[in-house]
């Protein structure tokens, strides 16, 4: 019996996806991929999004107005110094006596103040002093609402601290770190460490502890010692009764000072504040649909190399389907029919593999202890769809050219016995229009670099990623051309390692330019951004190593170990190490808040030591001048900026003690991130010892060894959140927080090697197939198995070399173009790692013979009678 | 004159039990070394097949095969690869050549395949006695059918084999390249003391051998002894009319 179908074409459509699921699963493994990292990266964007949502509508929870201290213009006073202020500074305060005021309001149900400040637990473990904390999050100590009304942190054990030996935990520190109801704990706020013991464990609202922070929680009058809050708050909730206006109630409390107190509305403020993280958020997924965009971007070029392959395998059948009568038109429908339907398949099975990764990167971010707020992942339907939808597009795309190419199969093929091999066009135009676009892309970049170009509407920066951008392009175009020649370098010595196989393999990647070069392409993207990442990484670390050893002329410094979770450094600290007879020099860095022309400014104190320990260059005045009692020195761009003068009055308001007025008298530059920009001598003025805290230390030792390595690592030691460097660890320090970076971003760039890898798999099965003739004659002459999969090996690290190579050297170019670039900006050294460039040339090479397994156990496992039989 | 090869009881049938072909019905037969043998016979009969086993190509279903001595129906793959490659030259009748090597490239594949140097007087002498000095550095597309045809036959001399396996290596020639490739088989057998096997339907070609069996259904039919080209036709059709 004979079927008789109407859609004859979209039966053979079917048919043959579901004789070669291998074949399906090979073009749909880099629609996967894309669609994968897509799904994934705004899955990650939207639950962060929710989780920073939760965690603000959780902070202000059931509270209806927040009532702050104005902190007016007090950004704009921070604007000088380039944000590189001390990180614990005394911001205003609200004085404790408004609460009752507050309490005594028509229409408050209840207020009560809110104390926060750096609080950190210490576990001691074999005698050493650990810092307890969540991953990289901040470590927080806080009040212990007593109102029934703060429902915020709820006890999950025990009870509420009364008195000042007792703390409550958040529960993730506790469960992190395996404290339970009745331990002793020591805590670090303030100068010196204390022990309480934990009566009752908490959870904060709906996220565990707002960011991941830790918290250790306080009986109030406690927290107001500790958290160097005597007598005040640092703001007040509030909740109304419920038939009050919360306008006309937020108006009276207002009244009570207006000048000083900002009443805000806690369900706006949540909404506010979520937002401005959000756009912070943004950035990373910005970050994050970049790594998609070149997945998908990878993906294209090796869906259209794997359609080729395909159809021209399918040549035959083509062929007789055009024979027996079929139309260009349906043959052209027939391969887009098929690759709707993979495109669709493959772009399903992304959205489920990107639910996956972004589980798995969960997953990952937590054993690794990453501060991102808890909550459930979340993937809108929107996303969804757009992912789908982006798959589904550059698959069918992709699959145009290879379809027309087919379309144009001459129906004589399917009688003719050879396997046709891709005709060979001119290379000539391709390489004209390649050299073209690299022409300008060239110009463009070098425009900016010597200045002599300049586009109007582009930052130099944006200009030289343009002309990178084209130049990039541009090479793609010409890969094709080049390939020959490149090959050719490979020619003498590959067959002088590897002999006749050697020489195969370099003629069979000859063979097909073309096809070498675009599967040599995918991997050259991959490539080039990562030496471009690598190179800029060891670039700047070599930048701040010369900064380092250039600025710090002190033996050691000392600082707090952690930002964000120390206050400062015990001024014990430094008289303990000055005590010593090692130490020959030693000078202290503080800062505290004064006002200046009705704005709050951070003012530094600094010994006399410090010109000799810290690098620095006279501008005008002298050091001397600045000894003197009512002197002040100013920092060089704050002079330059504000126009101020050798001579300059200036007045500043000294809490507690009024105005003082003060000569400047040396304006000079500091090379390392100054602490302030006006500095006064410490020794000069008592009113820097009110918080008997040191941001920075700096000091000498007569001579450099363990001993006295050993002297000083005892007494810091001593002083938990706080740690001490000499010059090759403040490199490596600087290094590693380089390094961190760099990582993530190769974990995120070895996606698109990956999907590169599926390529080099696909056009070594085509060549494998092309060449079953040859390859059984070979096995027929005595070429054993082992020596047929090594040829394949070999042409697949000529396809992978010659990847690399193109991606490492346009990476490295790229990179120096914009450390130019940024010359004005202060980067000035351009370092290439040798040894990383040849790992990651390496890596590629490897991952190339890892994507020819397959082809070279199928080539073989060639049955020889059938491929040397001649029909 | 030695043996050289030879086969006992080979059996080779294709297919399971219902729908089975014997190609090979329990052959007995040895060949001679320093002789040029063709085997002949209608198409189907066989002649391949038995090539193919005789060359360690393909294993025999039953029975065994010998090259001086050794049973080669035992030996894994990797010992009849080494075997093919140090023993045995192979013509064939098309795709004899790797397309991106010269001339002299195919030539001494074997040898570059085995790691060792080719013996270079010794394939001074091959070249010359095929006539192709002048085209070693082209490639295969570069050459005619006929030369194609002889630089595989350099080849399958190159590396001093015991035995050459040629399965209808004139099929595709015209009669003046096919006359020339078969003058030279003859020659090497007779002057370089070669052993050629020589599968072939052509009575002319097999006129150039000094044996000529026939196989039938499987089955070897006649063993004939320098016959000539008028008696092979006689025999061929004898055979067909039964
Ligand atoms: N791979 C195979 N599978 C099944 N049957 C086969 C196979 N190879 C050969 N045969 C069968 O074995 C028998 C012998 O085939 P063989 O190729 O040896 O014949 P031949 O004498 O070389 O014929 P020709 O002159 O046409 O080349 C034939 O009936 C053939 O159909
Ligand atoms: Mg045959």
């Amino acid at each position: 019996m004979f079927g008789f179908t109407k859609r004859p074409l979209l039966l053979i459509a079917w048919k043959n996806l579901k004789t070669y699921p291998v074949r399906i699963f090979l073009t749909t493994s880099s629609v996967i991929l894309g669609v994968a990292v897509i799904i994934a990266s705004s899955i990650f964007a939207e639950s962060n999004k929710n989780a920073f949502d939760n965690l603000f509508s959780g902070i202000y929870e059931g509270i209806d107005l927040v009532v702050q201290p104005v902190q007016e213009g007090f950004a704009e006073g921070f604007e000088g110094n380039g944000g590189q202020g001390p990180i614990s500074f005394d911001i205003k305060k609200i004085s404790d006596s408004r609460i009752k005021e507050i309490q005594q309001i028509v229409g408050v149900k209840d207020a009560w103040g809110e104390v926060l400040g750096f609080a950190q637990f210490i576990k001691v473990v074999d005698g050493e002093t650990v810092l307890i904390s969540n991953g990289f999050a901040p470590t927080f100590g806080g009040a212990w609402d007593t109102s029934p009304f703060a429902p915020q942190w709820r006890l999950t054990v025990g009870n509420p601290p009364t008195n000042t030996k007792e703390v409550v935990m958040d529960a993730v520190t506790a469960k992190n770190h395996d404290f339970t109801v009745g331990d002793k704990v020591t805590i670090l706020a303030g100068a010196t460490p204390a022990t309480f013991t934990i009566v009752g464990i908490a959870e904060f609202a709906n996220v565990g502890t707002p960011g991941g922070a830790s918290f250790a929680l306080f009986e109030f009058r406690t927290a107001q010692k500790l958290l160097d809050s005597i007598g005040e708050v640092d703001l007040i909730n509030v909740v109304i009764e419920n038939n009050a206006d919360i306008e006309i109630v937020r108006n009276l409390i207002s009244a009570l000072d207006v000048e000083n107190l900002n009443v805000i509305n806690a369900q706006e403020a949540a909404a506010e504040q979520a937002n401005s993280i959000k756009q912070g958020l943004d950035f990373f997924n910005t970050i994050l649909n970049v790594f998609a965009g070149i997945a998908i971007f990878v993906g294209a070029f090796i869906i259209q190399n794997t359609f080729r392959i395909i159809l021209l395998q399918r040549t035959k059948e083509l062929s007789l389907l055009r024979a027996l009568g079929t139309s260009k038109r349906q043959i052209y429908r027939l391969v887009i029919s098929e690759s709707l339907f993979m495109s669709i398949v493959g772009s399903g099975l992304g959205v489920g593999l990107g639910i996956g990764l972004a589980v798995a990167v969960k997953e990952g971010l937590k054993y690794f202890e990453f501060g991102l707020p808890d909550g459930p992942l979340v993937l809108t339907p929107s996303a969804a769809i757009t992912g789908i939808a982006i798959g589904i597009t550059v698959t069918v795309l992709s699959s145009i050219l290879p379809a027309r190419k087919a379309s144009q199969v001459s129906p004589l093929e399917a009688i003719r016995d050879s396997i046709s091999t891709p005709k060979r066009k001119s290379l000539l135009l391709r390489l004209l229009l390649g050299s073209m676009v690299s022409l300008f892309g060239f110009v463009t970049l070098f425009g900016v670099l010597y200045e002599f170009l300049d586009l109007p509407n582009l930052t130099s920066l944006q200009q030289v990623g343009l002309g990178a951008a084209v130049i990039f392009i541009g090479i793609s175009i010409i890969t094709p051309s080049i390939t020959k020649p490149f090959v050719l370098l490979f020619d003498k010595v590959y067959k002088l390692l590897f002999g006749i196989l050697g020489k195969l393999a370099t003629e069979n990647s000859k063979r097909t330019p073309r096809r070498t070069a675009s599967t040599a392409s995918a991997l050259m993207i991959g490539l080039t951004l990562i030496s471009l990442a690598n190179v800029i990484t060891t670039s700047f670390k070599a930048q701040a190593t010369e900064l380092v050893e250039e600025v710090v002329l002190a033996d050691y410094q000392v600082s707090a170990a952690q930002v964000f979770s120390s206050p400062g450094i015990p001024t014990g600290l430094s008289e303990e190490l000055l005590a010593l007879d090692e130490v020959t020099k030693l000078s202290r860095s503080r800062a505290t808040i004064v006002g200046f022309e009705d704005r709050p400014l951070i003012l530094g104190a600094v010994d006399e030591t410090v010109f000799d320990l810290i690098k620095t260059e006279d501008i005008a005045g002298s050091k001397e001048a600045f000894l003197k009692q009512d002197a002040i020195g100013v920092l060089k761009q704050k002079a330059e900026r504000d126009n101020i003068q050798i001579g300059d009055q200036i007045t500043l308001t000294i809490p507690e003690k009024g105005d003082q007025t003060f000569t400047v008298s040396y304006i000079f530059d500091w090379s390392t991130p100054p602490p302030a920009e006006f500095f006064l001598l410490l020794n000069n003025h008592d009113f820097f010892t009110n918080d008997s805290l040191d941001t920075e230390i700096y000091f000498n030792v007569v001579e450099k060894s363990e001993t006295v390595d050993k002297l000083i690592n005892e007494i810091v030691d001593k002083y938990p959140g706080v740690a001490v460097r000499d010059q090759d660890g403040l490199v490596e320090e600087a290094n590693n927080q380089i390094q961190q970076l760099l990582n993530v971003i190769y974990g995120f760039l070895s996606i698109s090697i990956f999907v590169a890898l599926f390529g080099i798999t696909n056009t070594l099965s085509l060549s494998v197939y092309e060449r079953t003739r040859e390859i059984g004659l070979m096995r027929a002459i005595g070429t054993y198995r082992k020596q047929i999969r090594r040829m394949i090996f070999i042409e697949s690290s000529i396809i992978s070399i010659f990847g690399a190579f193109l991606g490492t050297s346009l990476g490295i170019f790229f990179a120096w173009s914009l450390i130019q670039a940024l010359a004005d900006e202060g980067f000035s050294v351009f370092r290439v790692s040798l040894s990383q460039t040849i790992l990651w040339i390496a890596i590629a090479i490897v991952a190339g013979v890892i994507a020819a397994i397959l082809p070279a156990i199928k080539a073989s496992r060639q049955n020889i009678l059938e491929a040397i039989s001649y029909e | 004159m030695n043996k050289i090869i030879s086969s006992k009881n080979l059996t080779k049938t294709y297919g399971e039990k219902e729908t089975s072909v014997i190609a090979l019905n329990e052959i007995n037969i040895e060949f001679e070394e320093n002789q040029f043998t063709a085997i002949m016979g209608p198409s189907g009969s066989g002649k391949s097949t038995l090539l193919h086993c005789l060359a360690g190509l393909d294993r025999p279903t039953s029975g065994q095969i010998f090259l001086k001595g050794t049973d080669i129906s035992t030996l894994n793959d990797k010992q009849l690869t080494k075997m093919r490659r140090d023993s045995f030259g192979f013509i064939f009748q098309a795709f004899n050549l790797i397309p991106t090597l010269t001339a002299e490239e195919n030539i001494s594949l074997p040898a570059s395949i085995s790691g060792k140097k080719p013996d270079q007087e010794w394939i001074k002498e091959v070249v010359k006695a095929v006539d192709i000095g002048d085209r070693l550095t082209h490639r295969p597309n570069e050459l005619s059918g006929g030369q194609q045809q002889r630089v595989a036959a350099a080849r399958a001399m190159a590396t001093k084999p015991e035995v050459i396996f040629a399965d209808e290596p004139s099929g595709n020639l015209d009669s003046k390249s096919s006359k020339e490739l078969l003058t030279f088989m003859k020659s090497v057998v007779e002057t370089l003391s070669q052993t050629i096997i020589m599968v072939t339907h052509d009575p002319f070609a097999a006129s150039f051998a000094e044996r000529v069996v026939m196989l039938k259904d499987g089955k070897i039919a006649s063993d004939l002894l320098k016959p000539s080209h008028e008696a092979i036709i006689a025999e061929i059709a004898s055979l067909s009319e039964v």
